[in-house]
């Protein structure tokens, strides 16, 4: 489909993806940032500064940039389909070996980051166990967004105005002729009538 | 009437200037998205009314020229296609990338916030910052805009 001329760079859909998904990762890096120590059974890092820093304490903020990261990897992969019926976001995955390469180089520098950081990342070398579970924790971005997408109502969304999209409307006009338009929302038209009330 | 015609218009023979900016206009009403293309000085108020007017550089006049958005070097309609492609797919880039960074920014910005108004300090060291940033800024328009 074609772009009108005046069509916003940032859809009424791209809102609703950076939205939810912004409020996606909030929640969940909050859950790690107050909750961690006992998701993990690990020392709080809060309130440790450089100089008190060791190996014991700061594996929860590690954990913390860890899956912080991640969740940018998996958002990455969701930056590939930005359109409400888009929900496969692994659609012609392969087809573009530069992405593949870079995503693959940024777990593995990611990784490497965080075993060998040392000081001056303030990272301490994490077990298996919990690179496993940071991965997981990003991987959920994917599965929240295909929720988000699929079965939130559009009626949540269309209360706010930048949220609002127009429809395609169908249906035979008084000349009996088959009709297919795009109605635009009612302050994007109204916008409109007053942009060609100035031309005149 | 216009739009009876414009479902079953696909050539139109003989057409005057005025018919010309009629179709543009026409269409442009319909809320479809016009590209016009000609070489002709009589071309010029069609193209210049289209959302987006084509015209020939070696057959077309200075009039055409002037009124159009887009030069076609080699006069050959089949770069219409090309240029079309290279719009929508850029456009799309611009897009893809936008989504990512603001996504990031927004949590990045939230969580450097929070941490500095609860905790007192941000969980995220400058040096772990840079090397989010290294990811949101250049591998994310590298990634993506491909």
């Amino acid at each position: 489909m074609p772009y009108p001329r005046d069509e916003y760079i940032i859809s009424p859909q791209m809102c609703i993806n950076i939205v939810t998904n912004a409020i996606h990762q909030i929640i969940l890096l909050s859950i790690i940032l107050f909750n961690g120590p006992s998701i993990f059974g690990v020392e709080s890092s809060i309130g440790v500064t450089i100089e008190t820093w060791n190996s014991t304490n700061g594996v929860h903020f590690t954990i913390f940039f860890n899956i912080f990261v991640f969740l940018q990897v998996f958002n990455f992969l969701n930056a590939r389909k930005l359109k409400a019926d888009e929900i496969n976001v692994f659609e012609g995955f392969m087809d573009n070996q530069l992405f593949l390469m870079i995503v693959a180089a940024i777990f593995i520098c990611q990784i490497f980051i965080v075993q060998f950081g040392g000081k001056s990342f303030q990272c301490v070398p994490l077990t298996m166990h919990q690179h496993i579970v940071s991965i997981i924790y990003g991987a959920t971005m994917i599965l929240f967004t295909i929720v988000a997408k699929k079965f939130m109502p559009d009626s949540l969304f269309n209360n706010v105005e930048i949220f609002r999209q127009g429809e395609v409307v169908q249906s035979y006009n008084v000349d009996g002729i088959f009709e297919r338009y795009y109605r635009q929302p009612a302050t994007e038209r109204r916008n409109s009538r007053h942009r060609n009330s100035d031309r005149n | 009437m216009f739009k009876k015609i414009t479902d079953e218009l696909r050539v139109l023979a003989r057409s005057s200037p005025e018919d010309k900016y009629l179709l543009a206009t026409g269409l442009k009403e319909l809320n479809n998205v016009v590209a016009m293309t000609g070489d002709g000085t009589n071309d010029a108020p069609a193209l210049k009314k289209a959302d987006i007017g084509f015209a020939m550089n070696i057959a077309g006049t200075e009039v055409a020229k002037d009124a159009a958005g887009i030069l076609l070097l080699d006069d050959n309609f089949s770069s219409i296609i090309t240029a079309v492609k290279y719009g929508r797919n850029i456009f799309d880039c611009i897009r893809k990338f936008l989504q990512f960074q603001l996504t990031v920014n927004l949590v990045a910005i939230f969580m450097a916030f929070m941490g500095a108004a609860v905790l007192k300090e941000s969980p995220l060291t400058p040096v772990q910052m840079l090397w989010v940033n290294l990811i949101m800024d250049t591998l994310a328009a590298l990634a993506l805009a491909t």
